[in-house]
């Protein structure tokens, strides 16, 4: 990708100022990586120590997320980008947007590790907990790698992937309700898991607008509000 | 060398002689000229197109094969091309060379170029990094591997230290990493999976620990009844002497455990505390503690800087404090003990020296091991562990600095703790009035 869309400016700064945003980007995605796994082993281990990192490391992604906004400005006002490289930077402006509210919601996993590490804690629903958490994991180590590579296909596989992530979802809101029946006193530990449990589902979905925006980068077509199954017919390799 | 003016002037004189005699059998000599000249010039027309074609399309034309001049110049060309093609050969050939081995070492490499981007990187880079071959060349290495640790360290461009990483995307895979420069702002990068190395370094430490931890408890109730044998005073006298071995010998056995879950407990951890220590201070502590001890010996103190170090007081506190009692032990009355405190050009040094025996030199290397004893009867007789300068070592390690010997037989030794200078504070209102 680099070569290609790089290789007709005429203006080296102008490569070395996308090169540097897009670099920025890639940061700030292994920054929210490391805070996910982080966030989900306090979660594991009730390391609350940990978990408090997690919180206080959340203002070097919004950091990065300014300085990506500021960068993807000066490209606009002293470059005037067109054609792939405005697709580019709207692509970088979004993906930042995203990736920041998913550290937003890793924040929220990680309270909830704070909260919950005084409690006793139930087993089977950490576990299902940690499953959830494993499968978004994976996710968002695909998504970024598309996003570096700018592949479609993948990107449009890992789209599909999120039913199953919702799926997860679903199965644990069941579980939590049978449990909050069951037994009405642990209602107030029970809905600190059901928004861990929502905070993943979201990352999971903000992952998918990633993907979209990976689609709209490479083809230039705005896929946001379209079927999977018509985005995969239009775009994936088979066709 | 062939005369080419002359051969192909002859050529051309007869051509045109041809010519002009048909011409003068037919009647018209200009026209029969003109023709001769005329298929002259478009023979040689045809020889360029030839050659341009060949040359255009090596593939599809052979080498056109000419008399002359021209078969001359066509011969010169083909042996050229050969002679480059075999040249290309040797060049790919000798790249393969190279590359065969960088593809087949066992720690993941990966070349990276000035902007960062990937050059090349082997098959185990692929399996351990997750890199896509051919696809991934040209992308910014750390765009797809993204940890934030080797980013910044990437970014610092400081390689002189080895960095260790969890793999991302994994909780307990851990790699090593180690960057060297070259060329202008190149650099290669090894990257090595050393879990299996540091959970067995972990369990190995673990063994150790719980296994000191799990002889504490029957050795104290055994001390405990020895040491009520020895209270109640109903021994009887021939049991007197071996009952008091007893005590002696589980004491020591306790001493040993402390000194292991002490290493344990020691072993490559950060240091507990991170604050400045009044050297001079400790070491005038240290030094009345041993002048309590011993009556035999002089112990002088010289603390020739007011500089503190940075780290944990009791640490540093226990391994001077080792180094004089081993410096007692093991030198004669009426010997004198020097503790200095001072700045090297190497570093901050702690150093005790004594008058002593000395040891020889075979030894100096092996001192730091566990239960390592230059003379086994003697050591055991002064009640040593075997284990003490195992501790201070680790102490010292643990701070980031190293432990020197200098010993002589007979003239004495010199135990010296090394500190970097970077753990050196200086009390503020000291420092301005040295300034002012």
């Amino acid at each position: 990708m680099r070569m290609e869309s790089m290789s007709k400016h005429t203006s080296q700064q102008f490569n070395a100022d996308i090169e540097k945003v897009r670099s920025k980007v890639a940061e700030m995605g292994g920054l929210v990586e490391k805070q996910l796994d982080d966030a989900i082993s306090a979660l594991k281990k009730s390391d609350v120590r940990l978990a408090e990192d997690v919180v206080a490391k959340d203002a070097d992604i919004n950091r990065l997320d300014v300085e990506i906004d500021e960068g993807c400005t000066r490209i606009f006002a002293l470059r005037a980008p067109t054609a792939i490289d405005l697709r580019l930077v709207q692509t970088v402006i979004r993906t930042t947007t995203d990736l920041e509210r998913i550290g937003d919601e890793v924040k929220r996993v990680a309270k909830m590790a704070i909260a919950n590490s005084k409690g006793d804690a139930n087993s089977s629903l950490y576990l299902r907990i940690e499953h959830l958490g494993g499968m978004v994991r994976e996710n968002l180590h695909r998504v970024l790698n598309a996003f570096a590579r700018m592949d479609v296909d993948e990107a449009i596989e890992i789209a599909s992937e999120d039913k199953r992530i919702d799926q997860e979802y679903e199965a644990i809101m069941r579980q939590l309700m049978t449990y909050m029946m069951e037994d009405p006193r642990s209602i107030p530990r029970i809905l600190d898991i059901m928004w861990a449990a929502r905070s993943l589902e979201r990352i999971g979905d903000r992952l998918q607008n990633i993907c979209e925006y990976i689609v709209y980068f490479v083809k230039g077509k705005d896929v946001r509000h379209i079927s999977l199954e018509k985005v995969k017919a239009e775009f994936g390799s088979d066709n | 060398m062939r005369n080419w003016w002359a051969e192909e002037l002859w050529r051309l004189i007869s051509i045109v002689t041809i010519g002009w005699l048909l011409g003068v059998l037919f009647g018209f000599p200009k026209i029969g000229l003109w023709v001769a000249l005329f298929g002259y010039v478009a023979y040689l027309l045809r020889q360029l197109v030839r050659v341009n074609r060949w040359l255009e399309n090596p593939e599809v034309y052979e080498i056109p094969d000419e008399f002359g001049l021209w078969g001359a110049v066509y011969a010169k060309i083909s042996r050229y091309k050969k002679r480059c093609e075999k040249r290309e050969q040797q060049l790919l050939s000798s790249v393969a060379q190279y590359q065969a081995p960088a593809m087949a070492l066992p720690d993941a490499a990966v070349a990276i170029g000035t902007d960062g981007e990937i050059r090349w990187f082997n098959q185990e880079a692929e399996r351990l990094l997750g890199l896509v071959p051919e696809k991934d060349i040209g992308q910014t290495f750390v765009n797809l591997f993204r940890s934030p640790e080797l980013t910044a360290y990437l970014r610092k461009k400081d390689f002189s230290q080895d960095l260790q990483i969890t793999k991302p995307g994994t909780f307990d895979r851990k790699l090593l990493i180690r960057v060297a420069g070259y060329g202008f702002d190149q650099m290669v990068l090894l990257a090595q999976d050393i879990s299996a190395r540091i959970r067995a370094e972990q369990s190995r430490r673990d063994f150790v620990a719980n296994v000191s931890h799990e002889l504490r408890t029957p050795l104290t109730v055994v001390n405990g009844y020895v040491e009520n044998l020895i209270d109640s005073g109903e021994v009887p006298e021939k049991w007197e002497r071996p009952i008091q071995l007893m005590e002696q010998q589980v004491l020591r056995m306790r001493h040993i455990i402390e000194d292991l879950l002490t290493l344990a407990k020691l072993d490559g951890a950060e240091p507990e505390v991170q604050e400045p220590i009044n050297i001079s201070g400790l070491c005038e502590r240290v030094a009345a503690e041993a002048r309590s001890m011993t009556t035999h010996h002089e112990i002088k103190v010289a603390c020739l800087t007011d500089a503190q170090l940075i780290g944990d007081g009791k640490q540093i506190y226990s391994a001077l404090s080792n180094l004089v009692t081993n410096a007692i032990k093991y030198s004669g009355d009426d010997t004198l003990i020097t503790i200095a405190w001072q700045v090297l050009p190497r570093g901050l040094s702690l150093s005790v020296t004594d008058s002593g025996d000395g040891i020889a030199r075979q030894h100096l290397s092996r001192l730091t091991e566990r239960f390592y004893r230059v003379d086994t009867a003697r050591s055991r007789e002064k009640g040593g562990t075997g284990l003490g300068l195992a501790i201070v070592n680790s102490i010292i390690d643990q701070h980031g600095g190293k432990l020197e010997v200098d010993s002589e037989v007979g003239k004495g030794s010199q135990f010296s703790c090394i500190f970097p200078k970077s753990l050196a504070v200086y009390e503020p209102n000291l420092k301005i009035t040295a300034e002012g």
